[in-house]
């Protein structure tokens, strides 16, 4: 325990009653009032996440949007000042160093928003891929996500109605307590909502704040436990689960963020092969059909035979059903096709769905 | 603090037991259902099935965890609290009450012996 990280918030969180639990190194909140209620606030309300234990990288110079089109799959040219853009790092044979979220200042200026357990990694392999005319710094930032409905009408509270006509992806300055920070219309949960990078120094004043701002709209204290089952009932991937280095970003579904009219990036040529060819395995969702809960590794089975294995499973809270992220054979990619989860002596029905499994199309 | 009932003996593994008579009502306790979280399933023995003291008789699915239903005794289910089927949340609301998992009919009294009672179970959990 002694060697896990804090965030500036941990004594907030214990004192609001979190349950704390090790996460990539760091000791977070699992949850404060239920996970499940949190998750209904995030879903029907508002609710403010802890995400500080994730980083933030600061580009600058006037190599810096070359930089950004090498490392970074997605386009960043298509960005004007003040939009986000997912996206992610590739090795050259196009599995997965890291998804990131690229924000643009200014034709100079962009930050990066890595994971938690990435951030050292993420750090070596842009020094390694960057030259004199770029500056990197890892930023001494927070992360207070707000999300859900509400989390507009507690934002325009805090900082007054101009950020509610931001739109999706919107990327802008705030300023707080006489410190300025970025804050992105952006978030993890499949709702509307907000990410707030605050200076360490006035984390805890703007945690307080969006608390207090909250009240009457019903917001939570949430903690990794929804932020869990959230993204899952979005159908978000989550490093190290659908995505790390031995996946590449094909077969996991997000062709979409690959800038494929760009000249060149990192895993490029990889990635165009795979697919040309097509991708032998595909990242798909899966339903249960009866009651049954479906755990990260579980095997896929048809007639027997193990057709693929589950990235993360558990339950959709909307659904009050068993859902998962699971990659299967391409064959099997097909929504509605059925298939079993081998779940402990048992192996229960599913069948292929949406990876969206709430709120999508 | 977790509620710890002195009318109820207790297991290691978190169950409780109700003895009436020859029949024993178990569950999961109060400390039990705080550290599991939100319970959204449970698989629950049948009624017939015989039951070994310190063996699984069914699973509890939590949203972040799973885990198994140790019977605090031998014998056979005589009843099983079929609400849960339909929602397994009543275990983490009254897990003394309508929480309650299934009675069992005592084969071997010895064995109550080897329970704790409420004093134990709450050095138990500290």
């Amino acid at each position: 325990m002694s060697d896990l990280k804090q965030t500036p918030l941990c004594s907030r969180h214990q004192a609001l009653g979190a349950k704390m639990v090790p996460f990539s190194g760091w000791f977070m909140p699992v949850s404060y009032s239920g996970i499940q209620l949190e998750h209904f606030a995030v879903r029907q309300k508002a609710g403010v996440f802890d995400a500080s234990h994730m980083g933030l990288v600061k580009v600058t110079g006037t190599g810096a949007l070359a930089f950004i089109q090498k490392i970074s799959v997605n386009d960043a040219s298509k960005l004007l000042p003040g939009q986000s853009q997912y996206s992610a790092m590739c090795y050259p044979n196009g599995t997965c160093v890291d998804d990131i979220y690229v924000s643009c200042i200014g034709a100079n200026e962009f930050y990066l928003a890595i994971n938690a357990g990435c951030k050292e990694k993420d750090v070596d392999w842009m020094k390694s891929h960057s030259d004199s005319s770029v500056q990197l710094e890892l930023l001494e930032t927070g992360i207070v996500a707000v999300q859900g409905p509400l989390a507009v009408q507690v934002i325009t509270a805090l900082f007054g109605s101009g950020l509610s006509s931001q739109p999706k992806n919107g990327a802008t300055f705030v300023e707080f307590g006489g410190q300025k920070m970025l804050i992105t219309r952006t978030g993890y949960t499949g709702e509307d909502g907000f990410e707030i990078f605050p200076h360490n120094s006035v984390l805890g004043p703007v945690w307080d704040a969006v608390i207090e701002a909250g009240k009457p709209f019903g917001l939570l204290p949430c903690g990794l436990g929804c932020r869990d089952t959230l993204r899952l009932e979005s159908g978000f991937s989550l490093y190290g689960h659908e995505i790390n280095d031995g996946t590449n970003l094909v077969e996991a579904g997000l062709s979409w963020i690959i800038g494929w009219n760009k000249s060149d990036f990192i895993g490029k040529q990889a990635l165009v092969d795979v697919k040309g060819k097509g991708p032998s395995r595909k990242l798909v969702g899966i339903k249960a059909i009866d009651k049954a809960l479906p755990r990260d590794g579980m095997l896929i089975l048809v007639d027997g035979r193990e057709v693929g294995k589950v990235t993360s499973g558990g339950i959709s809270p909307i659904l009050n059903q068993g859902v998962a992220l699971a990659y299967v054979e391409s064959s099997l990619a097909t929504m509605g096709t059925k298939i079993g989860v081998q779940i402990r002596d048992q192996v229960k029905s599913f069948e292929v769905a949406s990876r969206r499994f709430v709120g999508g199309k | 603090m977790s509620e710890i009932r002195d009318n109820l003996k207790y297991t290691t593994d978190h169950e409780w037991a109700l003895i009436e008579g020859g029949i024993a009502v178990i569950g999961i306790t109060d400390h039990a259902q705080s550290e599991l979280g939100d319970i959204v399933f449970v698989d629950l023995p049948k009624v017939g099935d015989q039951a070994k003291a310190g063996e699984s008789i069914g699973t509890i699915e939590a949203v972040k965890t799973v885990a198994e239903i140790y019977s605090p005794l031998t014998g056979e289910i005589v009843e099983v609290n079929t609400a849960l089927a339909d929602s397994a949340s009543i275990m983490n609301a009254d897990a003394y009450g309508n929480g309650w998992i299934a009675k069992i009919r005592i084969s071997n009294p010895s064995e109550l012996e080897t329970l704790l009672d409420a004093k134990s179970y709450a050095a138990h959990i500290g």
